[in-house]
């Protein structure tokens, strides 16, 4: 990735903040509104340059120039736009809140999250560049397409031959990653999984912000930290996927309806941003035309009821424009979609029959106990607080549109199974877990917005200022945080640099620091109990000692072996002999001193004298012959 | 019923909250090791599918470009076109050249056109070779460009 995808991207990010603050209206400054329309700005900004992207690849030879002229244009006019417009009324600080030092600890503990969270996205990258299967034969296949065929590229996507990478999908996230594409001069994957993990970022940003207007920062930093602390979400956001930024946009929707519908009078900016958003989760999948749907019917609703007719209209226009994407590629450009063209008859019958209930029933069951990876479910430490049933907060307004959003979400992907001309079970077991995670930060938002205030101070919407412990006292215990996070955060730096990869089995440290040892052919998968990590071989095995550069200075390598039975196990370095020796049930000690080797690979092979002895069926059928225990590099 | 009346049910939510940081902290740590961090020893052969199609493809498309070959070309894979529905490793190894070799089409039916690619990676070249065409070039191992000499 090069400096042109980064430019493509900031130039998407501001376009996206100039529209959300332009739109947004100029209503009292509450909490999280700087970081709603950061966030925000980068899920419209990237959706709304990814669009230009589109329009101008369908008529120009040269989509990334044509589309960039349209996006200076428009982010003139919303600069102007922003610079005519009063800025935010900003209330006098009022009172004092009580204690607010759980708000700290949470804000301290969501950094935290946030840098292991960081950092395992990027390992999750770094092993599938191009992301996973749809990845790349869907959304990545796409953008390439649109990249590669110029202005052709609808005619070569609706061959016949290439059905099999849907395309009728939106185009939303393909368009967005075209269009860094085009700019980088480079298919770079990188910047792909730049888009899809800004998309998911944006999506927690947005969640953080309107938690925190609508409950506070506790329980915001609480909700993003159950958002953040999702396995799932956090290995799924580099994966170049549409499903992460289609459950961004509907938190978008939802974020701008209630920021929009929060106050005595409707921020009408806020609700056209709303139904722009909306209809964006439309342009994402067609999964978000069934929210755009939902969203029209209960959002308009809602608002319509409290807010009046004008407010109303703000909501449809912004739905309109945010449709009017897909609402084109689908009449013109995009061929039948696989579940929707097969007859409809047969499938009706699937509704009649009790097996295909129980078999979605089943496969939501188990998916909703595990979709999100975790190895301790967050169930039941969500219901939690809701044991002080007393303190639960009863929703207001368009709140209680939450709820039923993602109620019905899930009833529609219930009906689309139900129907589904697939195989249910590979259908199931290829989808429902990506479809939960789509509503799995709309469920948190509604989890926060119900859950039981922990801080009175917190517990309404307030403008920046009007509550809070003496400024003095914050900026101490704020300086006294960030000092221990720093101090938490070089722990866990230190702690996730220090661990080794899938195959490693040491890492230097010291005089040996920078050397690597790690299993080469014929070892079988490492295995770890306590402190004891090893690793059986098959048979003859060889273990890789490596440093990018080691001249001169020796390195010590220790460890232990051990057989299920009496062997000799041999050894050598480059044909040399370094060790042999006796090895059965006990651990038997090894060192081998004065390894040296200019850099690269120093390859240490392994044999014996007996073959390896195959493990009884239930224990995994392997081959066995010795094992390496513990290695250590001195 | 609220089961935590008075100054318990106060600070119930903040334990409550305290008790998900510990789940959300065990998830992650959880995560940290599931996910291990990428091989500190240069991989001779990139360990993602992707990038291990896109370098074994890479001749082939650069003498599908110095030929000048159109559009659509037959694609000729470990399986025939018949049975490779049903086998994962054969549609994956389908859809990668597809993805590589792009904004080409690979047709799984060779006979409609002039040209075919060879793909296989678990059968000997020679077991595919199709009737009717010849080895134009071949682009390293178990990939060929082949052209149709007779109808």
């Amino acid at each position: 990735m090069n400096a042109g995808s980064f430019a493509a991207f900031a130039g998407a990010w501001l376009l996206g903040i100039l529209l959300v603050d332009a739109l947004r209206g100029p209503g009292p400054r509450a909490r999280g509104d700087r970081l709603l329309v950061l966030s925000a700005g980068l899920l419209l900004g990237l959706a709304l340059s990814g669009t230009l992207f589109f329009g101008a690849s369908l008529l120009s030879p040269r989509p990334a120039l044509a589309a960039g002229a349209g996006e200076l244009a428009l982010g003139l006019m919303l600069g102007w736009r922003r610079w005519r417009r009063p800025g935010p009324v900003t209330r006098p600080a009022t009172g004092r809140a009580g204690s607010s030092w759980l708000r700290w600890l949470f804000a301290s503990l969501l950094a935290q999250a946030l840098v292991v969270a960081v950092v395992c996205g990027w390992r999750a990258y770094r092993a599938e560049p191009y992301g996973g299967w749809d990845a790349w034969a869907i959304w990545n296949f796409h953008a390439r397409a649109m990249g590669q065929a110029g202005m052709a590229w609808p005619a070569l996507l609706a061959e016949p031959a290439l059905s099999w990478t849907h395309p009728d999908y939106p185009r939303l996230v393909a368009s967005a990653v075209a269009r860094l594409w085009a700019w980088g001069g480079s298919e770079a994957p990188a910047a792909s999984a730049l888009v899809s993990s800004a998309l998911a970022a944006g999506g927690a940003g947005v969640l953080l912000a309107v938690a925190a207007r609508v409950r506070g920062w506790t329980l915001a930093c609480a909700a993003a930290l159950a958002l953040v602390g999702t396995p799932f979400f956090i290995t799924f956001a580099p994966n170049q996927h549409a499903d992460l930024p289609l459950a961004s946009y509907l938190l978008a929707s939802v974020g701008f309806l209630l920021a929009g519908t929060g106050g005595a009078a409707p921020l009408r900016g806020s609700l056209f941003l709303a139904g722009l958003s909306a209809g964006m989760a439309g342009w994402t999948k067609n999964e978000g035309l069934l929210f755009s749907l939902l969203f029209a019917v209960l959002g308009g609703m809602a608002v319509g009821r409290r807010h009046g007719r004008a407010a109303c209209g703000a909501l449809a226009l912004g739905l309109v424009a945010g449709l009017a994407p897909v609402t084109v590629f689908k009449l013109t450009l995009a061929p039948g979609n696989d579940l929707l063209s097969a007859p409809l008859g047969p499938r009706l019958a699937g509704v009649f029959d009790a097996a295909r209930h129980r078999t979605i029933l089943a496969a939501l069951g188990r998916d909703l106990a595990g979709f999100g990876e975790w190895r301790w479910p967050p169930y039941v430490a969500l219901a939690l607080p809701f044991l002080a049933w007393g303190r639960r907060r009863r929703l207001e307004g368009t709140e209680r549109t939450v709820g039923p959003l993602t109620g019905l979400m899930l009833a529609g992907y219930y009906v689309v199974y139900l129907l589904s001309p697939q195989d249910l079970g590979w259908h199931l077991n290829t989808s429902l877990v990506r479809l939960l995670l789509q509503l799995w930060p709309l469920a948190i938002l509604g989890w926060v917005l119900a859950v039981p205030a922990v801080d009175a101070s917190e517990a309404a919407p307030v403008p920046t200022g009007s509550v809070g412990m003496p400024v003095r006292t914050e900026r101490l215990l704020g300086a006294g945080l960030v000092l221990v996070n720093l101090g938490v955060a070089l722990a866990l730096g230190t702690a996730l640099a220090r661990q080794p990869a899938a195959r490693e089995v040491a890492l230097g440290r010291g005089a040996a620091a920078g050397v690597t040892v790690a299993l080469g052919e014929g070892w079988h998968a490492p295995e770890r109990h306590d402190r004891d990590r090893w690793a059986w071989s098959s048979g003859p095995a060889t273990l890789w000692v490596y440093a990018a550069q080691r001249p001169g200075a020796a390195v010590t390598l220790r460890f232990g072996l051990r057989s299920s039975g009496r062997r000799i196990v041999t050894v050598t370095q480059d044909g040399t002999l370094r060790w042999r020796g006796e090895v059965a049930g006990e651990l038997v000690r090894v060192e081998l001193p004065g390894l040296s080797w200019p850099g690269g690979v120093l390859p240490l092979a392994f044999t014996t004298d007996e073959p390896g002895v195959a493990e009884a069926p239930g224990d995994g059928g392997r081959v066995l012959a010795f094992a390496l225990f513990n290695v250590e590099v001195r | 019923m609220n089961p935590f009346p008075g100054r318990i049910g106060q600070v119930w939510p903040a334990i409550a909250l305290l008790a998900l940081a510990v789940v959300v902290g065990v998830n992650l740590v959880a995560t940290a090791r599931r996910v291990p961090p990428p091989s500190r020893l240069p991989a001779p052969v990139p360990a993602d599918n992707v990038r291990r199609a896109e370098r074994r493809l890479a001749p082939l498309r650069a003498a599908l470009d110095a030929r000048g070959v159109p559009g659509r070309l037959g694609y000729i894979g470990d399986l025939p076109a018949a049975t490779m529905g049903g086998d994962t490793a054969a549609m994956e190894q389908y859809f990668l050249a597809q993805f590589a070799l792009l904004p080409r089409v690979l047709e799984t039916d060779p006979a409609r056109g002039t040209w075919a690619v060879l793909n296989v990676l678990r059968v000997p070249p020679a077991e595919r070779l199709p009737e009717g065409f010849t080895v134009v070039e071949e682009c390293g191992p178990g990939v060929m460009l082949l052209r149709r000499v007779a109808p």
